[in-house]
């Protein structure tokens, strides 16, 4: 019998927090947004009021439709035509994501580490394992997390206490006098506009262990992410001053190149790399996975599976056309310029819309959900 | 259906494998040639002169029998028009990868320092296998190659010379910087501060036959590896100052201590008086300066206030030390040295070099942003006008293990 996978709190939060590290982790992207000075951390503090205030649809929309899934959630509000056509975005966006997230990482991998690699192997190793954990579902996904995750965020820390000798707090100075307010909340409206991982709720809720509380694993993988970013931003930009942080592609493992200790303690940007590359293929294998089910919720099919491959050479074959395969194509990619835009309509504006129809046609679409959760098989329980 | 998973998994975990072959990439160690130290040098005609320092690896091995081996690092030269270009031209006396991913010094000639680091660094930040970790180190003179043929201590190469240098010179004196690229870097980038290098200097000296070891003025000699004649020594002491990239010129090693207390950077420094009809030698434990801007109109003047701790290490001019009138005596005899000290170190980098390598310009950042914003386009002509008053406050903390003056035992 092919049971409906279950997956814990703490899971769904690993997944939510690696998938969110992996951008601050390779390219920092809010060290360029406004205010691009040493107030960048307060950038960081204002942006989670503004991911806060862009989650509240689908947080909502989430715990109102807890059982049901992603696509049902949508034809329940919208109608079986409206509520397929509705989630077309959600597609393009994991599909672009995954595309530019392998782009970056091969980018990444090329220009730190293996720079004679061509770039069709590198991709190839990361698509095919990323495929297969996509192709097992997300009771594999949660597991791998389960493993992945929290040697990230070890690593974080480790980074952070073999650093502080090289801290000067000085780099952080003068406080609030270089930015106006309006570049603050531009720079945290930026930042907030690429957490995105809402949407990894969204799809992995439906698998969440019945007496595990959206709310507050979405509060607790809010507060690690943001945790864990400060721990990656502060000590960047005090151990490599803020000029110098801005012009180099990946300030973390700039940052993380310096460290030495105890005079044989050396080179721990391999530690970086190996922590790094295993959470960047954890993000690829989510977003086939969201894509591949969620195309598979509006073709009906028996499961995401045949959905995958599919996918996974669309974006192959997407990131390996000359164009894309560029340098200045990823500087424009991890810009303000593109991924907010890609992000916000999906993760704000869609959801936005789905609940104003649900407010509108509330009594159909209540009686609707019943009749939903009551012919769900019970295999939460389990 | 199980054996075809294991077999699968088995095939994974020995793929895994091919990746932890190399060093760092697929490059094996024994096919590297590991680069110590670089002399970046550039002739009339624009050529950029790369010297470089190999170690031999099979040399510094020891060998099983318990005996230390001598190394006899390899020196390469490459040239080209471009840095880049002088690094691949290496290869062409040399058969292995060049390797500068454990370079430990990059050393620059006069001629290079003037102009040619900027663009350097561009090259340094882009390439993946080089780092921010090595020192940066101008050298004096016209055959700046010929440090690689000089005594190194008790360093079998240059690069580890300097490195060993930077750990141990600070625990005996402050008269030199030891700045690393990533240091530089920070500096050349941020606003109100302009970078430094230390100074390496090649001096001839006639040693006799077998050598001693120490000499005056902390020369270290080898007399194993070079015996008799005529021999040149690396000395390390002052720094380089730069602005906007290019050499401004130097600064002796009592300049240098000044600017290593303006900037809280001091190590361990010993400073002489007279005294009497002999010396104090006091020996700063502790100094922090307080550095507060103020502007007036378009005129600019800092206050320097320095706070210093010392110990008494010496007391040859016959004062009785433990008392306390006499100690007021010596330490304002101390801090009116000091505050001349620092105070012609300023006016030397204001007058000559009109570069802040001090960071003045930080502090004014820092304490008056508004103004700040006026001032930081053109901020080094603004410094070389500004007016700076320079206070010591020291205090003796400690005076050694014998009370009175050593010669007063022998009257009483």
């Amino acid at each position: 019998m092919n049971t409906k996978p279950v997956i814990t709190s703490l899971q769904l939060l690993l997944i939510a927090v690696g998938s969110a590290l992996v951008f601050p982790y390779t390219f920092m992207p809010i060290l360029n947004s406004p205010p691009a000075n040493q107030d960048v951390w307060i950038a960081l503090i204002m942006a989670f009021v503004y991911i806060l205030l862009l989650n509240t649809p689908v947080l909502i929309l989430m715990n109102k439709f807890r059982g049901v899934s992603i696509n049902q959630t949508c034809e329940i509000i919208t109608g079986k035509i409206m509520g397929k056509i509705i989630l077309i975005p959600f597609i393009i966006f994991t599909f672009i994501c995954f595309t530019a997230c392998m782009l970056i990482t091969t980018v990444f991998l090329e220009m730190y580490v293996f720079d004679d690699a061509p770039s069709w192997a590198l991709m190839l190793f990361m698509v095919v394992p990323a495929a297969y954990a996509a192709y097992k579902g997300a009771g594999t996904i949660a597991r791998i997390a389960n493993f992945i995750v929290p040697v990230v965020l070890f690593s974080i820390v480790l980074f952070f206490l073999f650093g502080l000798q090289y801290f000067d707090t000085q780099y952080l100075k003068p406080v609030l006098t270089d930015s106006i307010f309006l570049e603050l909340n531009l720079g945290a409206f930026f930042t907030a506009a690429r957490y995105s991982e809402i949407l990894i709720f969204w799809v992995f809720s439906y698998y969440l262990v019945k007496k595990a509380s959206i709310n507050k694993t979405y509060a607790k993988a809010l507060t690690t992410f943001g945790v864990a970013f400060m721990l990656i931003l502060i000590p960047t930009v005090i151990t490599l001053g803020m000029d110098y942080a801005k012009l180099v592609w990946n300030p973390y493992y700039a940052f993380t190149r310096q460290l030495e200790a105890f005079g044989f303690i050396e080179r721990m940007q391999a530690l970086n790399i190996l922590s790094w590359f295993p959470m960047a293929l954890l993000k690829l294998t989510i977003y086939i996975y969201m894509g591949s089910e969620v195309i598979s919720g509006i073709l009906k099919t028996k499961s995401h599976r045949p959905i995958v491959f599919p996918i996974v050479i669309a974006g192959y074959i997407m990131a390996l056309m000359p164009f894309m395969n560029k340098t200045s194509t990823v500087d424009m990619l991890r810009s303000d310029e593109v991924f907010p835009f890609i992000i916000i309509p999906v993760v704000f504006i869609v959801p936005v819309i789905i609940l104003a129809v649900y407010i509108i046609r509330k009594k159909k679409a209540d009686a609707a959900l019943k009749e939903a959760l009551a012919a769900q098989p019970d295999e939460n329980e389990q | 259906m199980k054996t075809l998973k294991k077999a699968l998994c088995a095939l994974l975990c020995a793929a895994a494998l091919s990746c932890a072959a190399g060093c760092w990439n697929k490059q094996e160690p024994q096919d590297l040639a590991i680069i110590h130290s670089m002399i970046y040098d550039v002739d009339e005609d624009g050529q950029f002169i790369l010297t470089v320092e190999i170690m031999n690896p099979s040399d510094t091995s020891g060998g099983t029998d318990g005996g230390g081996g001598t190394t006899e690092s390899l020196i390469a030269v490459g040239k080209g028009e471009s840095v880049r270009e002088a690094v691949s031209n290496v290869s062409k006396s040399v058969e292995k990868f060049v390797f500068a991913g454990h370079n430990k010094a990059r050393i620059f000639t006069e001629r290079f320092a003037e102009s040619e680091i900027p663009n350097l660094l561009d090259f340094l930040c882009r390439d993946h296998l080089t780092d921010e970790m090595p020192i940066m180190i101008v050298i004096k003179g016209k055959t700046p190659e010929e440090v690689h043929f000089c005594s190194s201590g008790f360093s079998d190469m240059i690069g580890d010379y300097f490195k060993d240098l930077s750990k141990i010179q600070r625990e005996h004196t402050s008269k030199a910087v030891f700045v690393t690229t990533l240091d530089f870097i920070k500096d050349y980038l941020i606003d109100g501060k302009q970078p430094v290098t230390g100074v390496a200097e090649l001096k001839s000296q006639d040693t006799p036959q077998k050598s001693e070891g120490q000499q005056g003025g902390g020369e270290q000699q080898k007399g194993d590896k070079q015996q008799g004649g005529e021999k040149k020594l690396v000395l390390y002491e002052g720094l380089a100052a730069f602005k906007d990239g290019k050499l401004a010129g130097f600064l002796n090693g009592e300049e240098t201590r000044a600017y290593n207390i303006l900037i809280n950077d001091l190590g361990n420094a010993y400073i002489t008086i007279p005294s009497g009809d002999g010396l104090t030698v006091f020996k700063i434990e502790d100094s922090r300066a307080d550095i507060t801007a103020s502007v007036n109109g378009g005129d600019i003047s800092f206050y320097v206030n320095i706070q210093m701790i010392l110990n008494i290490r010496e007391e040859s001019g016959g004062i009785d030390i433990s008392k306390d009138q006499w100690l007021k005596i010596i330490e304002q005899r101390f801090n009116e040295k000091m505050q001349e000290e620092i105070k012609l170190a300023i006016q030397k980098v204001q007058r000559e070099f009109a570069s802040d390598i001090f960071g003045f310009g930080r502090h004014l950042h820092l304490q008056l942003p508004e103004k700040w914003r006026e001032f930081k386009n053109n901020w080094d002509d603004y410094f070389a006008k500004a007016v700076f008053y320079v206070t010591v406050d020291s205090t003796v903390n400690r005076t050694g293990q014998i009370k009175g003056p050593f010669k007063a035992g022998r009257e009483q």
